[in-house]
C-alpha cells in the first residue's frame, strides 16, 4: 500500500511538471516577462501543488494521468536499479533446467517463484533465470549482437542472448514482482519503464564487459542473469541478460562439459 | 378495477420476464470496424453462454453517445459494463456515473486516464506489439528508405503508444527516414487520401507503417490505385481483411491483438466479480501480448485469433 501510494505521489508529481511547462510557455508566447513570468511561476508551482492535493484527497483509490505526462522513467529506474530491481531478480531467478522442465510439464506452481505472467494469468510467463552454457554463435548485427548458447550440453544452442543496442520485448518490467502496472497513468508511462529498464540492463552489462569484448566470446563459457518470455513461438528464448560475464572453471564444469564436439558449429533449431 | 388490476400484472409479468436473465452491457465504436466487431461478438457470446442477456450498443467514438448509452444501461439495470471507451479523458465521467449506480465497467481494448474507477482495464501490450510490427517494417525494407507513418486518433492513448513503439525501434536505424507523420483518425477513407496526397508529394516512398489495420488498408488501396505495390505496408491489428491481403502478397504484415479472446476474458472477469458479490481478484490493469502476423503465419488468423 505504501509502495503504491507512493507510486501515486510520483504520477501526480510527474503529471504536474509539463503542465507548469505549458503555463509557463503560455505566458512566454502572451510576449509577457519578467514579474508576470514569476507570477506564472508561482502560479504553476500552486496548480502542481492543487493538483497533488486533489488527488491525495480523493482518497478513494482514483488517481488520474494525462496521456501528455512526460514522466523521467530514467530517474525512476536508477532510484530503484540496486535498491529493488536487482535484489528482486538476485532473489527469484531460478535455473534453466528447472524453469524448461516446469515449462514443459506447464508447473506453474513451479514457475510462479520466478516470474509473472501477463493477461490474467493466461498469458506467457515471463521469467528470471540464472543460467550458465558455452556460447555456440555470435551475430554481430549493428542493430542487435546476439550470443547464441548451449545450456544443457547437448551441443545445439538452446537461448539466445540479446544484446542491443536494439533490446526487444518488455519481459525484465514484467518479470519485476512489485512493477504493477495499475499503478501507472497509462501504458505509455508504463512502455518508457520498460525501455528504460532495458537501456539500464544493458549500460550495465557494457560498464565490465564491452561489446567488443562479448562478439568475441564465440566457444567461451559464460554465466549469466536475466529475463525472458517462455512463449517465443519458434524461436530460441530470447534472454536480456542483467548480469553477465565469463564463467569460473568450476561452474563452467557443471553445467557445460568441454567436450562437445558439435558445440559451435551452427545456429541449431530448437 | 379489473382492467387496472391486469394492468398491474401485465406490467409485473413485463418487468419479471425482463429479469429472469441478468444483463451485461456491451459498449463499443462502431462495427465498420472489424476489431469492435469481433468485441462485440466476443463479449456478448461468452455473456450468453454464461447465462446473461447482452445489450451491444455502439458509440462511434462520441463521448457525449457514450454517456447516453451509460445512461441506458444503468436505466435497464445492467449487472455489468464491458466498454471500449470513447476517448481516454472523456470516458473517465462515464464509467465513474456507472460506477455511482452501482454498476461495474470492465474495459477493453482502451484505456481510461484514471485508476479505481474502473473494476478492470484489460488492454493488449500495445507497445511489445509495436516493437514487434516495427522489427518487421524495418527488416522488409532492408534497414533504409523513406517511411510515413499513419497515426490514430489522438484522444486514444493505444495510438500514441504504438507511434512510441514503433518509433523506440525505427529510429534506432540511422537509415530510415520518416517523410511525414500523419493522423488519419483510425480511418481507411481517411487513410486513402492522405496517402494519394503524400504519394504525389514524395515519389520515393518505400514504406507505410500505420497504427492499425483500417488505415493500412486505406494505405494499401491507394498505393495500388498509383500502381506503387512496390511500397511495404505494415498495419497492426489483425484483421481477417488484413490476412487476405497477406497471403496475396499485398500488406507485408500486422500485429495481432487477441481482441476475441479480450472481450470474452472482460465478461468473465465480470461474471466473477458479480457472483462474488463485487469483489475481484485480478489486478484493474491487465496487458495482453501481441503477436506478429506475417505471410507465415497469416493462414493461422481468423477473427482476431491464432489457431494453434
Amino acid at each position: 500500500m505504501t509502495a503504491i501510494s507512493s507510486r501515486r505521489a510520483l504520477m501526480a508529481e510527474r503529471s504536474a511538471r509539463p503542465r507548469a511547462r505549458a503555463a509557463l510557455g503560455h505566458i512566454r508566447q502572451v510576449g509577457q516577462i519578467g514579474l508576470l513570468g514569476l507570477c506564472g511561476l508561482s502560479l504553476a508551482v500552486a496548480l502542481a501543488g492543487c493538483r497533488i492535493e486533489r488527488r491525495d484527497a480523493a482518497g478513494i483509490g482514483e488517481a488520474t494521468g494525462s496521456a501528455q505526462a512526460e514522466p523521467d522513467a530514467g530517474a525512476e529506474v536508477t532510484a530503484m536499479w540496486t535498491t529493488k530491481v536487482l535484489p528482486d531478480l538476485q532473489r527469484r531467478a531460478g535455473d534453466m533446467a528447472d524453469l524448461r522442465q516446469a515449462l514443459a510439464a506447464k508447473a506453474d506452481d513451479q514457475l510462479a517463484p520466478h516470474g509473472q505472467r501477463n493477461q490474467g494469468g493466461e498469458g506467457p510467463w515471463n521469467l528470471v533465470v540464472k543460467l550458465t552454457g558455452k556460447v555456440t554463435q555470435v551475430d554481430n548485427d549493428e542493430m542487435a549482437l546476439t550470443l547464441d548458447m548451449d545450456t544443457d550440453g547437448d551441443g545445439r544452442a538452446d537461448v539466445q542472448v540479446q544484446l542491443g543496442p536494439l533490446l526487444k520485448g518488455t519481459a525484465l518490467r514484467d518479470s519485476l514482482s512489485f512493477i504493477k502496472f495499475s499503478d501507472f497513468p497509462d501504458q505509455i508511462a508504463y512502455a518508457q519503464l520498460a525501455s528504460a529498464l532495458n537501456e539500464r540492463a544493458l549500460s550495465d552489462i557494457h560498464k565490465t564487459q564491452p561489446r567488443e569484448r562479448i562478439a568475441a566470446w564465440k566457444g567461451q563459457t559464460i554465466t549469466l542473469t536475466g529475463v525472458f518470455v517462455a512463449d517465443n513461438g519458434d524461436e530460441l528464448p530470447l534472454v536480456l541478460p542483467v548480469t553477465l560475464a565469463p564463467a569460473t572453471a568450476s561452474a563452467a564444469a557443471v553445467t557445460a562439459p568441454a567436450t562437445h564436439a558439435a558445440a559451435g558449429q551452427s545456429k541449431a533449431s530448437p | 378495477m379489473t382492467k387496472a388490476l391486469a394492468a398491474i400484472a401485465l406490467t409485473f409479468g413485463a418487468w419479471h420476464s425482463a429479469s429472469a436473465a441478468d444483463l451485461i452491457a456491451v459498449i463499443t465504436p462502431s462495427h465498420d470496424n472489424p476489431f469492435f466487431k469481433a468485441e462485440a461478438e466476443g463479449a456478448s457470446q461468452r455473456a450468453k453462454a454464461l447465462g446473461y442477456e447482452a445489450l451491444v450498443l455502439v458509440h462511434d467514438d462520441d463521448a457525449n453517445k457514450q454517456s447516453q448509452l451509460i445512461d441506458t444501461a444503468i436505466a435497464r439495470k445492467a449487472k455489468a459494463i464491458i466498454l471500449d471507451n470513447a476517448g481516454a479523458e472523456a470516458s473517465v465521467a462515464a464509467v465513474r456515473k456507472a460506477k455511482e449506480a452501482g454498476i461495474p465497467s470492465f474495459l477493453i481494448d482502451r484505456e481510461i486516464s484514471a485508476t479505481g474507477v474502473a473494476v478492470a482495464q484489460i488492454v493488449s501490450n500495445n507497445y511489445q506489439g509495436a516493437q514487434l510490427g516495427a522489427e518487421e517494417f524495418v527488416k522488409l525494407m532492408g534497414g533504409k528508405g523513406d517511411y510515413v507513418e499513419l497515426v490514430g486518433r489522438e484522444s486514444d492513448t493505444n495510438a500514441g503508444v504504438r507511434s512510441k513503439g514503433y518509433h523506440d525501434v525505427i529510429d534506432k536505424h540511422k537509415g530510415m527516414k520518416m517523410l511525414a507523420r500523419q493522423s488519419t483518425n483510425w480511418s481507411q477513407p481517411e487513410a486513402f487520401k492522405k496517402m494519394e496526397s503524400i504519394l504525389q508529394a514524395n515519389p520515393g516512398l518505400k514504406g507505410v507503417i500505420a497504427g492499425n489495420d483500417t488505415m493500412a488498408m486505406g494505405a494499401w488501396a491507394a498505393l495500388v490505385a498509383a500502381k506503387r505495390t512496390d511500397v511495404v505496408v505494415v498495419g497492426f491489428d489483425g484483421s481477417n481483411d488484413v490476412r487476405d491481403s497477406i497471403t496475396k502478397g499485398g500488406i507485408k504484415a500486422t500485429v495481432l491483438q487477441p481482441a476475441f479472446r479480450q472481450a470474452e476474458l472482460a465478461v468473465e472477469q465480470a461474471d466473477k466479480y458479480i457472483k462474488a458479490g463485487g469483489k475481484t481478484t485480478m489486478p484493474e490493469k491487465q496487458l495482453m501480448d501481441c503477436v506478429l502476423i506475417n505471410a507465415k503465419n497469416a493462414s493461422k488468423l481468423e477473427t482476431f485469433a491464432l489457431a494453434k
